[in-house]
């Protein structure tokens, strides 16, 4: 037996030695957590960082730009549920990710950035490369955390984790200085806190409920709006099983896409600014209107003083008090989850049929049906409808900005939460391709489509290399129709018809584009061709482009013109 | 049913009168970190609230800096000031007070001639009060106290003095009696 002298000299060194540097203490935190895959791109303030990670269980995908890297991490946790992970560089690298944590943010999706920072002395010096991580955050996170001591890393990213993905979920951004990265420590500590960085909703108001459930069994033409907030609850069949016990018709938002079933007696499809007619009529007309994860943002409300006209009461659900009252002001403000809100009010609630109301919603859904020309040309909702029948029940859709995101959202057949992506909030152009990816790599046994319009497609389009790279068979879509679509239906509906930069007059030639980047590549100009082209796109093991040349002029209809009200809704004209 | 105005009013004014309706008082304890004075000042700007007064220090609590605040909500709801301070997740507690009528106190430091300093001393009335500081060479510097209101009346009537100079701070604000505390109080991180 060796003497506990002669032993422990040697352990002291290797102690030394073997004390854990805050890169590994990080990325060890990062594994506890869960982690399997992190989105990023390496630079002189995380290298320390880089040169620990091939120890580690971590699929690290080498993104092109790091607004890709933060869409991957957003789109991954979208489609997971899981936290999405993304590391950049400093200065510029850092700053790059800001966009797309905005996006990620503003959609309660829960993300963490980990930005590596000048070597905490040269702080405040404008050194090279150095950004102002924490100040330029501050409004796209829920918190952030310069870690000035290595020994703090295992808590702070904890906390970090811990924030992302309670209450209603965001951005959180962790800054480690280079040399932090380096430090080596053999003891962890603790961050002390005062308050519980979330506080989970308590059990809601029951008087509340017993309110809400009262107001809307007394209602005679209730109206559900649904967000997000019913997704990320996993609420969708809570919500389904009230609607029905009331006999209640129910609209989701952009980013509550899929969360009720559609086709459905009761469905309204989406609400607001490009939402259904009929949805739009049956929010103005309603004696009682229940909003349920969702926050009642412009796009879904209009013109704020139009909104729910007659609705006597309105119940709002929020898990974040501070979107209640924010610009509805709901008499009856309901703070947690929509899960737990939406069974506690079922509960309270005889079923109730309403023969009237819900023939009076299936007139003006006879009345305002979605329509579109058939003007010889290929029309969006054609290539759409094609590419649904490519999409299993499972799949996902990714959508961009603009007419293509609007259209996806209204041709979208799927029954699932969390199979229709997009950036509702902050509305990010170039979203759709990272974000497919990012899915693609939370789920890679299911299909990924993105849609997008050309415009948005060429703004992160360098992202094929990374799918490419990282076998990560996306689909992509164009539906290209050589113009800022959106932004042209705008000028001519209510900019004076006037025009302006919004022609693509030399679009690239996606399907040669796609192949240098080591992708599947197709053009498809006429509709006899889109078959054959999404065919080979979805047989094809790697990543695809398949640029579907539509209507240029094609428009989304239903619209509510700028500063009117929801029913002041225009429809496609007839032809 | 009660709607949002439709016409959004302007985010809150600049300077530092509290509008009549529009201002909130709000105590605020806060984690004692590097920084946290810039994200309460940052969410308060974003979302268009003008700072009236912003006192900063420390509290009775060891760890917990006090902010006291008075607040223009400009065009947003009144409730939303704490509602949005609370999602700051460095903020400890926010105790809107407006409506409970706490004590405030600001301070000044006025410097003026001596005999000017005895006569306007000599003239406060309470609750403001005053007391000689220094007298350095024919200056000197009297420090003030008082309900914020009060204590600007006072300094106002100061105008008519000759070379006068002050500053003064925004209020303290404690409650007479302790404010119920919220749920979610832990002493550290729980599961949530
Ligand atoms: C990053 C970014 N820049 C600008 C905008 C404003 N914008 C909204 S829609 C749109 C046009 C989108 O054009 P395209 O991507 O071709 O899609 P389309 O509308 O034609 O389907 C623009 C410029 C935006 N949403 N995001």
């Amino acid at each position: 037996m060796t003497t506990a002298a002669t032993l422990d000299q040697p352990r002291a060194a290797a102690a030394a030695e073997t004390g854990r540097t805050g890169a590994e203490l990080l990325l060890e935190a990062l594994v506890r957590e869960g982690v399997t895959t992190a989105f990023g791109i390496p630079g002189g303030a995380n290298l320390p960082i880089y040169q620990q990670l091939p120890r580690f269980p971590l699929r690290h995908v080498l993104v092109r730009h790091e607004q890709g890297a933060a869409h991957m991490a957003d789109g991954y946790a979208r489609a997971s549920g899981r936290v999405g992970v993304c590391l950049a560089t400093s200065g510029p690298g850092a700053l790059n990710l800001i966009t797309g944590l905005a996006t990620a943010h503003f959609d309660s999706v829960p993300v963490v950035a980990i930005t590596g920072q000048v070597a905490a002395a040269s702080i405040g010096t404008d050194s090279f490369q150095e950004s102002d991580m924490i100040g330029s955050s501050l409004s796209v996170t829920k918190h952030s955390y310069q870690v000035l001591d290595a020994a703090e890393i295992p808590s702070v990213v904890e906390e970090a984790f811990h924030i992302a993905r309670t209450g209603r979920p965001g951005a959180v951004l962790i800054d480690i200085p280079k040399d932090v990265q380096m430090q080596r420590v053999t003891e962890v500590r603790e961050r002390i806190r005062r308050r519980r960085p979330h506080r989970a909703p308590g059990a809601s108001d029951a008087g509340l409920l017993d309110r809400a459930a009262e107001l809307l069994s007394a209602a005679e033409r209730p109206v559900i709006l649904a967000g997000r907030g019913v997704a990320i609850s996993g609420a969708q069949s809570e919500l389904c099983r009230l609607a029905e016990a009331g006999d209640i018709p129910v609209g989701t938002t952009l980013l509550g896409t899929g969360i009720f079933p559609n086709p459905h007696p009761l469905s309204l499809g989406l609400v607001g600014f490009m939402g259904t007619g009929y949805c739009n009529r049956a929010v103005t007309h309603c004696d009682l209107l229940l909003m349920v994860g969702m926050r009642a943002d412009d796009r879904v409300t209009c013109r704020l003083d139009e909104f729910a006209p007659r609705a006597e009461h309105i119940v709002h659900v929020n898990i974040d008090p501070a979107e209640l009252g924010k610009t509805v002001r709901a008499d009856c403000q309901i703070v947690g989850d929509a899960g737990e809100v939406l069974a506690g009010l079922r509960r309270r609630m005889a079923p109730r049929p309403r023969p009237a109301w819900r023939a009076q919603v299936d007139v003006w859904r006879e009345r305002h049906p979605l329509r579109y020309p058939r003007n010889g040309r290929l029309q969006p909702q054609e290539v759409l409808a094609a590419c649904n029948q490519h999409l299993g029940a499972d799949d996902v859709t990714v959508a961009d900005v603009g007419l293509n995101q609007i259209w996806a959202a209204l041709a979208w057949s799927g029954r699932r939460p969390g199979h229709f992506l997009n950036s509702g909030g902050q509305g990010t152009m170039g979203f759709a391709l990272p974000a497919a990816i990012g899915a693609q790599a939370a789920c890679p046994e299911r299909r990924v489509l993105s849609v997008s319009g050309e415009g948005g497609f060429v703004m992160t389009l360098q992202e094929l290399a990374t799918a490419a790279e990282a076998r990560l068979p996306v689909k992509a879509v164009i539906l290209n129709n050589r113009q800022l679509g959106m932004v042209r239906q705008f000028q001519d509906d209510f900019y004076g018809g006037v025009r302006s930069q919004v022609d693509h007059v030399l679009t690239p030639d996606f399907s040669l584009l796609a192949r240098a980047f080591g992708c599947f590549g197709a053009t498809v100009r006429r509709g006899e061709e889109l078959g054959p082209a999404l065919d080979q796109a979805f047989a094809h093991r790697g990543p695809a482009v398949v640029d579907c040349w539509i209507d240029p002029e094609a428009n989304v209809y239903p619209i509510v013109p700028l500063g009117k009200g929801l029913s002041d809704f225009v429809e496609c004209p007839l032809p | 049913m009660t709607q949002a105005e439709p016409e959004r009013r302007s985010p809150g004014s600049d300077g530092l009168t509290l509008d009549q309706g529009r201002g909130r008082v709000v105590a605020l304890r806060v984690e004692d970190r590097r920084g946290v004075l810039q994200r309460v000042v940052n969410l308060l700007g974003r979302r268009g609230f003008g700072i009236a007064t912003c006192s900063v220090g420390a509290s009775s609590e060891p760890g917990v800096a006090a902010i006291s605040l008075r607040v223009d909500v400009g065009a947003q709801a009144p409730e939303q000031v704490k509602r949005q301070l609370e999602k700051l997740i460095d903020v400890v507690s926010v105790d809107d007070v407006t409506e409970a009528g706490p004590v405030e106190w600001s301070s000044a430091l006025v410097r003026l001639r001596p005999e000017a300093a005895e006569r306007a001393l000599g003239g406060l009335r309470a609750p403001v009060r005053g007391s000689l500081v220094r007298h350095q060479g024919d200056r000197a510097v009297a420090a003030l106290g008082g309900p914020p209101e009060a204590l600007a009346q006072a300094l106002s009537g100061l105008g008519q003095e000759e070379e006068v100079e002050w500053v003064s701070s925004g209020p303290l604000v404690l409650l007479a009696q302790p404010a119920q505390q919220g749920p979610g109080w832990a002493p550290s991180l729980g599961g949530a």
